[in-house]
């Protein structure tokens, strides 16, 4: 593909939110919400669950990997005058027969790797008992209440070596009789509640505060996407993972946000959503964000913010000819005829054009006839 | 006029064999042969086309141009290019012709066309006629190839082509539902008690209790066929569970039970309920639903009955499988695409196939006819069977829909003519002749009334949101039978698209062309989140 003939250095318009850091274009209105929302969580302490719903490809998997980058949290941190951005999380729903909660606190311990969690875990102790000795092994009695799992963080913060391996199976469920002997520990954590006191005992641990502590972050943000997946798993799992989001919400009473990305489109009604989640779920829900279709100028807007995002241009593009290498024409039939108006549709067939004259030798410009002329195999109404 | 064709081509040398007229204005040739209207150009390369006269208004020129859709298809299959299709409209009078391009019939083998030409148009009637016959040629692909040629025509507007896309799509529209699913009214209760009831256990016992204390109610009804045991428990609440998820009034969601979009409506419809016999309101939900889902026995049924005054229903069950045949047979034949028509052989296969269709007709049969009698379309003494005074108009709508070989009722179909073409047959306004165009004026109110009470009666998953499908199914009954209106779910589809209208009444629709449905703010509320 010649992009560099279009004053492009790459096609900016890709179907799924790539790797690296991902950037925002278009949609102010809507980041503005979830900067909001993220700012409460800084300012505020109550934990809360957040539903990020729309259409498949509004880009709700995308806000979640922007706002769940280190870059994005440490802007909205400076902003509210934190020091340290929040913790985030990003997960997929897990996507198992059998074992979903087991999975997704696999995943999110994954996130850290067993050193990071341990080292995470040594500094928080150090930073509490050094405030009051002792301190650490009250608040893992508080937050814990079962000895043998409070064993497991004890041996974390140990910072042995050689035991990093085995508590990594305990965490992950893979420990042999031999692991738990060795660590003396007397039973594998597998019920749901288990792996709940593991996963809120350490959020708890990462943001306690008082008077002569300071927190090691000020709030933890989960971001699980797809959670509309969960009809796909049986009764028994579906009740075992809201009973585990109630409790995740129940046992980290303070400092933490989660957010479930949901596809759901805009026809649905509320009994809907209830359904999937459960009442116990829904009533813990505090907010719900609309991930809207963009109005047409919202559009363009977002159409011009991408073709002029940092590195896409090789030279900048001149006053009146942002859209380069779109004609005007060719971005006003784009934006009339495509539905619906979500980001991944709009990165589909702009994405689409842009390849068709990267791949033509002698063409430049995507003019309204083209578009017109294409417009079939693209599927954008005429 | 002189002319430029060879000898052998040059219609002036056989004008004692052919039917000859020379155009000296568009300087060609126009010849009647066989049924068929050829026009010659004068010129060469031999050009020849087959025209079809046409006034562009009509909807029953859609027959004659899919004959030349299904021939340009064949000519298309065998040389593997589109023959030329052209629209020509008189100057000076109203009308014209559509004109098909057939000369590769003539020009296949190629030394064809050095035989004389009253010899080479035998050779293309014969290809044509053959054509004609073979009605398993698709024209799917041809309407959509000449797309820009047809454009302008009534026969191919965007209706008549999304209604042909849809049937072509779901070619069989027939519910699979349990004989003993007999009772409209179960169905309305079964939704009533969804609206708050999501776990199927606590919904199938609520209905049973209400079954058993309505089980007097029962046997005062016309038919009291299908009753909800008691002492059969909640099994015998299971078809209406199943007919109502057919329906579309009903879908599972994860274990749980929920309200469709249009399912919601019913509720809303029907708030008090004693009695097995159905509310006009009811009788027109159920009509819509059921024509849209089970079209293929229901409406040959109703013909039937139509056909045959007071009929016992054995006679019925017998009759059926050669109505139904009949019915599919018509249906084949307004196939566009391959897939479709393999999918009616495959049902005109089942029913050759079908063993003492006798017994499994009373299948099929009765819970239709139960359905009809709830409907108020016909009437049961004991085992003879008629259609009511509306079951007889009613019929003679949809005879004329089947005759006229246009259209079939889908969805679609449904969504732009139910009301204007088949609720005044049900539920004729006997006392006042109807108005089908109020003024907007009068409009207005009715609409702002309707939304409101949509929105006070249903849920979105952002506060004050309506779903546009659920307030056209409610709008449409209301105004039809509270206001002689009829208002069809796609005439409430144009006012609401229509911003200077919307805004007047205060809902602004936002219409999600792949969900085939929308929804509706207040123009002055428009938010992105709520708490």
């Amino acid at each position: 593909m010649d992009y560099q003939k279009l004053n492009l250095n790459d096609n900016p318009f890709a179907s799924t939110p790539t790797t690296g850091r991902p950037i925002w274009c278009g949609m102010p209105q809507l980041k503005s919400v979830l900067e909001r929302r993220l700012e409460i969580s800084l300012k505020t302490s109550p934990t809360s669950l957040v539903l990020n719903w729309g259409h498949y490809g509004s880009g709700k998997t995308h806000a979640a990997k922007y706002f769940a980058s280190e870059e994005s949290l440490k802007q909205i941190a400076l902003a509210c005058g934190v020091a340290e951005p929040p913790l985030a999380f990003y997960v997929n729903f897990p996507r198992v027969d059998r074992g979903a909660v087991f999975n997704l606190t696999s995943s999110i311990i994954g996130k850290f790797g067993v050193t990071d969690f341990a080292s995470k875990l040594q500094q928080a102790k150090a930073s509490l008992d050094k405030s009051s000795a002792g301190l650490f092994a009250r608040l893992l009695q508080e937050y814990c209440e079962d000895s043998e799992l409070q064993k497991i963080f004890h041996k974390l913060v140990e910072g042995n070596p050689d035991n990093q391996d085995r508590i990594g199976r305990v965490l992950f469920g893979n420990s042999s009789a031999a692991d738990l002997r060795d660590l003396q520990i007397a039973r594998k954590p597998d019920s749901v509640s288990d792996l709940c006191r593991i996963v809120t005992t350490a959020f708890n641990l990462f943001t306690f505060r008082s008077q002569d502590v300071s927190a090691l972050r000020p709030a933890i943000h989960l971001w699980i996407d797809e959670f509309e997946d969960i009809s796909s798993l049986s009764g028994k799992e579906q009740d075992a993972l809201a009973a585990y989001l109630r409790t995740l919400v129940d046992l980290c009473p303070k400092y933490l946000t989660i957010f479930l990305n949901f596809t759901l489109t805009p026809v649905q009604q509320l009994q809907d959503l209830s359904l999937y989640l459960g009442d116990a779920v829904m009533s813990r829900i505090r907010q719900r964000v609309e991930f809207v279709e963009p109005e047409k100028p919202e559009v363009k807007a977002y159409v011009r913010e991408m073709l002029n995002s940092p590195g896409i241009r090789v030279q900048p593009a001149t006053a009146g000819n942002e859209f380069q290498p779109f004609d005007a024409a060719a971005v006003d039939a784009i934006v009339e005829a495509v539905s619906p108006r979500t980001p991944r549709r709009l990165n589909e067939v702009f994405s689409f054009y842009l390849d068709l004259v990267a791949g033509t030798n002698s063409v430049q410009r995507i003019s309204g006839v083209m578009v017109t002329q294409y417009a079939g195999e693209i599927g954008l109404s005429q | 006029m002189k002319s430029r064709l060879p000898s052998n081509l040059n219609p002036n040398c056989f004008e004692d064999t052919i039917d000859v007229y020379s155009d000296d204005y568009k300087d060609r040739f126009s010849i009647d042969k066989e049924n068929w209207g050829f026009l010659i150009e004068n010129k060469v390369p031999f050009t020849i086309y087959l025209a079809v006269g046409i006034n562009g208004e009509d909807l029953e020129e859609r027959i004659s141009i899919l004959e030349l859709l299904r021939i340009a298809h064949s000519i298309q299959r065998e040389t593997g290019r589109w023959p030329e299709l052209e629209t020509e409209w008189e100057d000076m009078c109203p009308g014209g012709l559509i004109k098909l391009d057939v000369t590769a019939f003539a020009a296949i083998p190629s030394s064809s066309l050095s035989l004389p030409l009253p010899q080479v148009l035998e050779m293309i009637c014969g290809r044509l006629d053959r054509a004609r016959n073979s009605m398993d040629t698709a024209f799917a692909d041809a309407e959509r190839h000449y797309q820009r040629e047809l454009k302008g025509l009534e026969a191919f507007n965007d209706a008549i082509r999304t209604m042909q896309r849809e049937f072509d799509a779901h070619p069989l529209c027939v519910l699979n539902v349990n004989t003993k699913a007999r009772r409209l009214r179960y169905v309305t209760v079964l939704a009533h008690f969804a609206k708050t009831l999501t776990d199927s256990t606590r919904l199938t016992n609520t209905v049973l209790n209400w079954a058993a204390e309505h089980t007097e109610a029962l046997q005062l009804h016309k038919d009291s066929k299908g009753a909800i045991l008691p002492s059969t428990g909640a099994k015998s609440v299971l078809p209406y569970l199943d007919l109502a998820k057919e329906l579309s009034f009903l879908k599972s969601v994860g274990r749980r039970l929920a309200l469709t979009n249009t399912g919601r409506v019913l509720p809303m419809i029907s708030q008090v309920f004693d009695e097995f016999s159905l509310k006009t309101e009811e009788r027109l939900y159920f009509l819509f639903d059921l024509l849209n889902h089970d079209r293929d026995l229901l409406c040959p049924l109703i013909i039937q009955l139509s056909e045959g005054g007071v009929q016992r229903k054995r006679d019925i069950r017998k009759a059926f499988p050669d109505v139904y045949k009949e019915h599919l047979t018509r249906l084949r034949e307004q196939c566009g695409t391959v897939r479709s028509r393999r999918q009616v052989d495959a049902a005109l296969e089942r029913v050759a196939h079908w063993r003492s269709p006798e017994t499994y007709m009373e299948h099929v049969v009765d819970p239709r006819i139960s359905w009809l009698v709830d409907l108020d379309l016909c009437t049961l003494e004991g085992d003879q069977v008629s259609l009511t005074k509306r079951g007889a108009s009613f019929a003679t709508a949809l005879g004329e829909v089947a005759r006229s070989k246009l259209l079939v009722i889908t969805g679609d179909f449904l969504r732009r003519r139910y009301f204007k073409s088949f609720a005044r047959t049900v539920e004729p306004h006997d006392d006042s002749p109807k108005r089908e165009r109020p003024s907007e004026g009068e409009l207005i109110p009715l609409l702002c009334q309707c939304c409101e009470f949509v929105r006070k009666n249903t849920t979105s998953l952002v506060p004050n949101r309506i779903v546009a499908s659920t307030l056209f199914r409610y709008t449409g009954l209301k105004l039809f039978i509270e206001h002689r209106i009829a208002a069809d779910f796609s005439d409430l589809l144009k006012f609401f698209s229509n911003e200077e209208k919307a805004s007047k009444i205060g809902w602004r629709l936002r219409w999600q062309a792949a969900q085939e449905d929308g929804y509706l703010t207040p123009i002055q509320n428009q938010t992105v989140s709520n708490r």
